[in-house]
């Protein structure tokens, strides 16, 4: 057993959110945004959570805050549990949980000066005795994050998109938080700012021991930045792994198809792509059996007995009675039976405890 | 030698915004020659200018505020700026097309995708409602949209993203225009539907002999799909080249930055090196070259705080505007618009390992 060091500082199990929409009568249906996920984060650490848009994954982020009811699971936060408290304990943890936000036009209140908003979170939880003590803090906060402690005077419209992100961090910030969630927290800014929130947020974690869970479509960003990554697909994670065994050792079909369709800024290496035919399903109404099964690339070889394509690894080919035929975008495919009949479990790989996946056609331990 | 004849030729395009606060030069003295069966690349960050150049080809630029002030815009031969507005719509749609970044604002949602193509094609081409509707449907199916007799009759909302924006396609390719502006068409779509959409470029621009002008934010897809780059800076190219060139041999500062803070698949810094400060306020460009307090370089000399760097041609087809590039001083001015930047693809790929 590779034992981890710590105590992870958050504990997610078999997280569910789902929200109902407008079905027939007397016929309720829900979209599975959030479809039993699973994680974990060490203190200190960064944990990204990928996938494509209506995967989940800022559902995720804003259910184990508690700004989304949650329909069930467990959430640890540290010795807490989350979904247990009543709303009057949940107040005072809050300090120690902040969100910072994607659209840093959207997320701070136009009407308030930089100083109120950055300030705010101060005021709520009681942490400065004076006002002057306030101002004086929120200065110190607006300075480490790269600002002057003179533009808390000023409004938000001010600033620039880079600038206001900045905000939004000295804001998370302020109550000195242990768990920060980054939810796309670049995806809105140019690519020369990019690089400086990332690595203003790297320092920050270094400098406070915060913890992160970074979530992001971008794969080269997540690189960089994570410790571990999990990449979800319809609202369950579908692989989970430390950062360099998974983007040197993707396991899951879906995972090999986001790292082959991420752009290469290299015109010396053009690719082929793994390409994927069509697109995400919808939530309400998941494929059965393996949700990635219309899509997937890889159930479709094993089933027609073929060689892998460029990059990818073989699978061996089904005996005839293990396909099936299934119907995608009008077109009959044969594929794997077990991926449409069984919805695949979701366990480590034999030579590597701590590397996830859900896939039929993969070994698991 | 219509290899090298340009379809598209800009030059001295001056686009300004007159507002409230004053005078804002979105585009200012931009020149360049777009070569037939080309992919174009326009690179720059928001409020650069690269989406109002494009706007400023197919004089769509909102007016008030807006007005191309000075400049030239060459279609095939034909002054697109001398133009009337009534023969300027004969041009868009038949030889210029333009799609967007966001697909469901340019789609009516009143009307079925399959109607507003068709109107599309009947505004220039006398035919029956049958033919264009035929027409319509072959187009579909050409973008690679799966049953195109049944999304012919459906409105936007039924469509996802990715089958929005290869609607869109559709719609700009229905008269087969020469040349399509797109402008960032892949930005608001997931990186899977991206790879589609951009695959879809490549195959339409080789089958139909397209020439393709791509404005855009993101290098890694420049990369991958570009012949010649312009990368643009606070209403100014600052560089243009051919993309194996450009990508190699950066020359300017600025796109040497943007390539340094790129995250790159594979190569696992723990930090990004950065561009320090902001993009200017374009009502307050810094004097003398508007890059001169981003630069590592520049930001003490007193030249590059006093006097701007017009674009010079430095390597054979390949241009900066930089006083401290090496050779700068003795380079010629060249004149970008002169001719399309050849493009040579390298001679053998490597091997993706």
């Amino acid at each position: 057993m590779n034992q981890q060091t710590e105590k992870p500082l958050l504990v997610v199990r078999d997280l569910r959110t789902y929200f109902p929409v407008r079905g027939r009568l007397f016929h309720k249906q829900f979209v599975r945004a959030v479809d039993g996920v699973s994680l974990a984060i060490p203190p200190g650490k960064t944990l990204a959570l990928v996938g494509e848009s209506g995967s989940g994954k800022t559902t995720v982020g804003r259910s184990i805050l508690r700004l989304i009811p949650a329909t069930g699971g467990q959430v640890f936060f540290g010795d807490y549990e989350l979904f247990m408290l009543p709303p009057s304990a949940i107040r005072p943890l809050r300090r120690y949980m902040q969100m910072i936000f994607q659209d840093p036009f959207g997320s701070l209140n136009p009407r308030m000066t930089v100083g109120g908003i950055v300030g705010e979170p101060l005021k709520v939880h009681g942490l400065c005795a004076t006002r002057q003590e306030r101002r004086e803090r929120v200065g110190r906060l607006l300075e480490r994050v790269g600002l002057e402690a003179a533009h808390a005077r000023r409004y938000p419209h001010e600033f620039s998109g880079g600038q206001r992100q900045r905000i939004g961090i000295a804001r998370a910030l302020a109550s000195e938080p242990s768990f920060i969630v980054c939810d796309e927290p670049v995806s809105a800014l140019d690519v020369s700012i990019q690089a400086q929130i990332l690595n203003l947020l790297k320092d920050l974690q270094e400098e406070f021991r915060l913890t992160y869970l970074f979530i992001a479509h971008n794969l080269a960003v997540v690189e960089h930045f994570a410790d571990a990554v999990a990449v979800m697909y319809l609202g369950k994670i579908v692989e989970l792994a430390e950062r360099d065994e998974l983007y040197a050792n993707p396991l899951h079909p879906y995972t090999e198809a986001l790292l082959s369709s991420v752009p290469v800024p290299d015109p010396a290496r053009r690719r082929s792509r793994v390409q994927l035919e069509g697109e995400t399903p919808s939530p309400i109404n998941p494929p059965p059996g393996c949700p990635f099964h219309p899509r997937c690339p890889l159930t479709r070889q094993a089933a027609a007995g073929q060689p892998a394509p460029q990059g990818g690894r073989a699978v061996p080919p089904l005996p005839p009675g293990e396909v099936c035929r299934v119907n995608v975008l009008g077109r009959s495919v044969a594929v794997a039976r077990r991926c449409v009949a069984e919805a695949p479990a979701f366990l480590p790989t034999p030579g590597n405890p701590r590397h996830y996946h859900a896939c039929h056609l993969r070994p698991q331990a | 030698m219509s290899e090298n004849a340009a379809i598209l030729t800009v030059r001295g395009l001056q686009t300004h915004f007159f507002t409230m606060d004053g005078v804002v030069k979105a585009v200012d003295g931009v020149s360049f020659a777009v070569g037939r069966r080309q992919t174009f690349a326009l690179v720059g960050e928001s409020g650069c200018g690269k989406s109002v150049t494009a706007l400023s080809i197919m004089r769509l630029v909102p007016h008030p505020p807006g007005r191309i002030v000075a400049g030239e815009v060459l279609l095939d031969g034909t002054s697109l700026l001398a133009l009337r507005e009534r023969q300027m719509r004969q041009v868009r749609g038949a030889k210029v097309s333009m799609i967007f970044q966001e697909p469901m604002t340019s789609l009516n949602p009143v009307y079925t995708v399959g109607n507003q193509i068709v109107e599309a094609i009947r505004l220039h081409q006398r035919l029956p409602g049958r033919r264009a509707r035929d027409q319509a449907v072959a187009v579909l199916s050409q973008v690679g949209i799966p049953d195109p007799a049944q999304r012919y009759k459906e409105y936007p909302h039924q469509l996802s993203g990715g089958m929005r924006q290869r609607a869109m396609i559709a719609m700009a390719l229905s008269c087969d225009p020469d040349l399509l502006i797109a402008d960032e068409p892949t930005t608001a779509l997931d990186v899977t539907i991206e790879a589609q959409i951009l695959d879809l470029l490549k195959r339409l621009k080789a089958e139909r002999g397209l020439t393709i002008m791509l404005i855009t934010h993101d290098l890694a897809v420049v990369a991958e799909t570009a012949d010649v780059v312009a990368v643009m800076y606070a209403s100014k190219l600052v560089e243009l080249a051919d993309v194996q060139a450009l990508f190699q041999r950066p020359l300017h500062p600025y796109t040497q930055g943007l390539f340094r803070s790129l995250p790159r698949l594979g190569q696992k810094k723990r930090r990004l090196e950065t561009i320090p400060g902001s993009v200017p306020n374009p009502l307050a460009f810094p004097a003398g070259c508007k890059f001169h307090p981003r630069c590592l370089i520049g930001a003490g000399l007193e030249r590059c705080q006093t006097a701007e760097p017009p674009l010079r041609l430095l390597q054979p087809n390949h241009y900066a505007a930089c006083w401290e590039c090496p050779g700068y001083a003795e380079a010629p001015a060249g004149d970008p618009a002169a001719a399309p930047i050849p493009y040579h693809p390298p001679e053998q790929n490597e091997p993706a390992d």
